[in-house]
């Protein structure tokens, strides 16, 4: 955990640093202001600054490892490839239901979660075919709450 | 008040209660759900009932999956959330002992003894603080949220730096946005949606619900847990397993000691059950004759534990409707269920929809006589679900959350944001950062950023502030008091205990 915490504490610390220094110069913008109040960015700048010196403050304090640390890193190399199936998961389920519709959106979710937790290949289909006619009689027809 | 009351009588409104207990008894027996999840999920669903029955439907699914929790608890020692695993500590051994019915059934008498005590108090208290709220300007409440920010730092333990980052990426997220005050875009990107905010439920949905799926499936898809997992315990197999009087009778003092810490911690803004429970079995160790007994069965244990963290659910409203102030995660939900049905919580609510208000008071009583029938009566056929395969649960809930996510927003934008944010929520339970708490910054950063500015815009003068509004100072004071206590107190098991709550 101790690697994991210096890398993850690193990584937040530039992307803090990244938010101070560009992002809320370049995306927060002044509109009419009452007088004495605090400007817009106030706010942003608090959060970011705080975020970004709690990010520092890990980095330093993990530098030193504790009794609490396993060997077992949270994040091995599996795990990557867990992330990376279930970004391209979530990309196609996106773009389906924004073009072909939510029973292809919702077939495409649980047969890629289904898979990726190594169900029964029949089971998928099932489930993945049932659910989401299921669910979308009862939201669009009886609900009223209509689905893509 | 006489029309709000009646109102909750209705058919219609009681079937909503008794939709709402069941599901979220169901949802909290199954393991690795939690009523926070299917809040997050439901909110939307409550678009087509009248706000009465909106609400009411939502904390029946809160009181009722609390309940649900410690089914899985006892039966099978898998829970669904923190407050759980602590029912289990008990739990568990006792229905390996032969008597799993005696713990299920202390754990419904306990909760709904919380559950009335926590509405008892909301009922008789919420009104005449609505009238002193009206006098606290932003000044007060400034100093209500840093009390409360200091006060969940103070439970962080060693993780405090983890805690503040959180705290604060929620705050940030929360700017995202037209700021109210000037009209500037802030943090928008040029995208349109985005200048009424990240929405709530999206990102609620995300990272309470989907990132809990995410880091389940990794666990079969690494072959972490076996793919089956059978109920070794059956109720009702010990003719002996049942609850007497004098069990429940010897329980009273545990079942009053957690509804009280449950009806105050949920009173604080930004504390949740899970704490509630952890404080009331920490408490009622220290008041025992015989802690070492703790762990073993012990019924004072599972007592404790379920009075408090049910008591949260009635005690949370308290600062959602006096201050607008919502008291969990689970409150800051309901507030979207209030405002989609153009109802907004603060003090002002008493005279604007009194009949809600009281309505809502009369249906939350009515949800705990529903929740104790229901959780008596159903057992068995809610311990049948336990036997689902969890892979099904999960891609119910996967397609839950999309759907979810595009009924609350109306568009794909809801649905983006909730894939994001499911991600997010997923890497935050991987590096152990406490997505609750992030969660909280997002709910109440708004809420501080205005109170802030208006204090600001009020009191020139430091002096003038201080003089006049004596409270912000105090509870500053007692926050920073609070924290520096838990910072300095980490070690202790009890700082250990709430630091696991606070990370969840």
């Amino acid at each position: 955990m101790q690697r994991t915490d210096l890398v993850s504490a690193g990584i937040l610390f530039v992307a803090g640093l990244a938010v101070i220094l560009w992002v809320i110069p370049t995306y927060v913008t002044v509109g009419m202001q009452t007088d004495g109040d605090l400007s817009p960015a106030f706010m942003p700048y608090v959060a970011a600054v705080l975020a970004t010196g709690a990010a520092g403050a890990l980095f330093v304090a993990r530098l030193t490892p504790n009794a609490a640390d396993d060997d077992e890193p949270p994040l091995p190399l599996e795990s990557w490839y867990f992330i990376g199936a279930t970004t391209l998961i979530f990309a196609v389920t996106f773009v389906l239901m924004s073009t072909a519709g939510y029973l292809y959106a919702g077939a495409t979710i649980i047969a890629g979660f289904m898979m990726l937790a190594r169900a029964n290949p029949k089971a998928v289909v099932v489930t993945a075919i049932a659910l989401p006619i299921t669910l979308w009689v009862l939201f669009s027809k009886l609900l009223g709450f209509p689905l893509p | 008040m006489i029309a709000g009351v009646l109102g909750a009588f209705h058919p219609i409104n009681i079937a909503f209660i008794m939709l709402g207990v069941s599901l979220g008894i169901l949802v909290g027996a199954i393991p690795g759900m939690s009523a926070p999840m299917a809040i997050a999920i439901g909110v939307p669903l409550t678009y087509a009932m009248n706000p009465v029955s909106a609400i009411a439907f939502l904390l029946g699914v809160h009181k009722g999956g609390e309940y649900g929790g410690a089914i899985t608890s006892i039966l099978i020692n898998t829970p669904g959330e923190v407050s759980s695993a602590l029912t289990a500590i008990d739990g568990y051994p006792l229905a390996k002992q032969g008597k799993p019915r005696k713990a299920l059934m202390m754990s419904l008498y306990a909760s709904v003894a919380g559950d009335i005590f926590a509405d008892t108090v909301l009922i008789l208290s919420a009104a005449p603080l609505a009238i002193l709220a009206l006098q606290m300007g932003p000044a007060e409440i400034l100093g209500v949220l840093i009390f409360s920010f200091a006060f969940i730092s103070s439970l962080l333990g060693r993780s405090v730096l983890k805690g503040v980052f959180a705290l604060s990426s929620g705050i940030l997220i929360a700017t995202v946005g037209l700021d109210i005050e000037s009209g500037g875009e802030r943090l928008t990107f040029g995208i349109l949606d985005l200048q009424d905010g990240v929405p709530l439920v999206a990102i609620a949905i995300g990272v309470l619900a989907f990132g809990e799926v995410l880091v389940q499936v990794e666990e079969y898809f690494r072959r972490s847990i076996p793919d089956t997992e059978d109920i070794q315990i059956k109720i009702g197999a010990n003719k002996d397993d049942y609850l007497s009087w004098q069990e429940l009778k010897g329980c009273l003092r545990a079942i009053l000691r957690g509804s009280v810490i449950g009806t105050g911690v949920g009173a604080l803004p930004g504390l949740g059950a899970s704490v509630a429970a952890f404080l009331a079995y920490g408490a009622e160790r220290r008041a025992s004759k015989n802690p070492e007994q703790f762990g073993t069965g012990k019924l004072e244990g599972i007592a404790a534990i379920e009075s408090a963290n049910n008591a949260v659910i009635g005690s949370s409203l308290i600062p959602l409707l006096t201050l607008g102030i919502p008291g969990s995660a689970t409150a800051a939900l309901i507030v979207g269920a209030f405002l989609i049905h153009g109802i907004t919580p603060g003090p002002f609510i008493f005279q604007k929809n009194a009949e809600v208000v009281y309505g809502l008071f009369a249906s939350l009583m009515l949800a705990n006589l529903v929740n104790l029938v229901i959780g008596n009566v159903g057992l068995r056929f809610f311990t049948m679900f336990l036997a689902i395969p969890r892979k099904i649960i999960l891609a119910s809930t996967s397609i839950l959350c999309l759907t979810g996510a595009y009924v609350s927003s109306g568009s794909m934008f809801g649905v983006g944001v909730m894939l994001i944010f499911a991600v997010v929520g997923y890497f935050m339970r991987k590096l152990q950062f406490p997505f609750i708490i992030f969660l909280i910054g997002f709910i109440l950063g708004p809420m501080f950023e205005r109170s802030l500015r208006h204090t600001v815009i009020l009191f020139d003068d430091p002096m003038v502030l201080v003089t006049r509004h004596p409270l912000l100072p105090i509870l500053v004071a007692m926050g920073l008091y609070f924290a520096w206590r838990g910072i300095r107190a980490k070690r202790s098991p009890d700082a250990v205990l709430s630091q696991a709550a606070a990370e969840e």
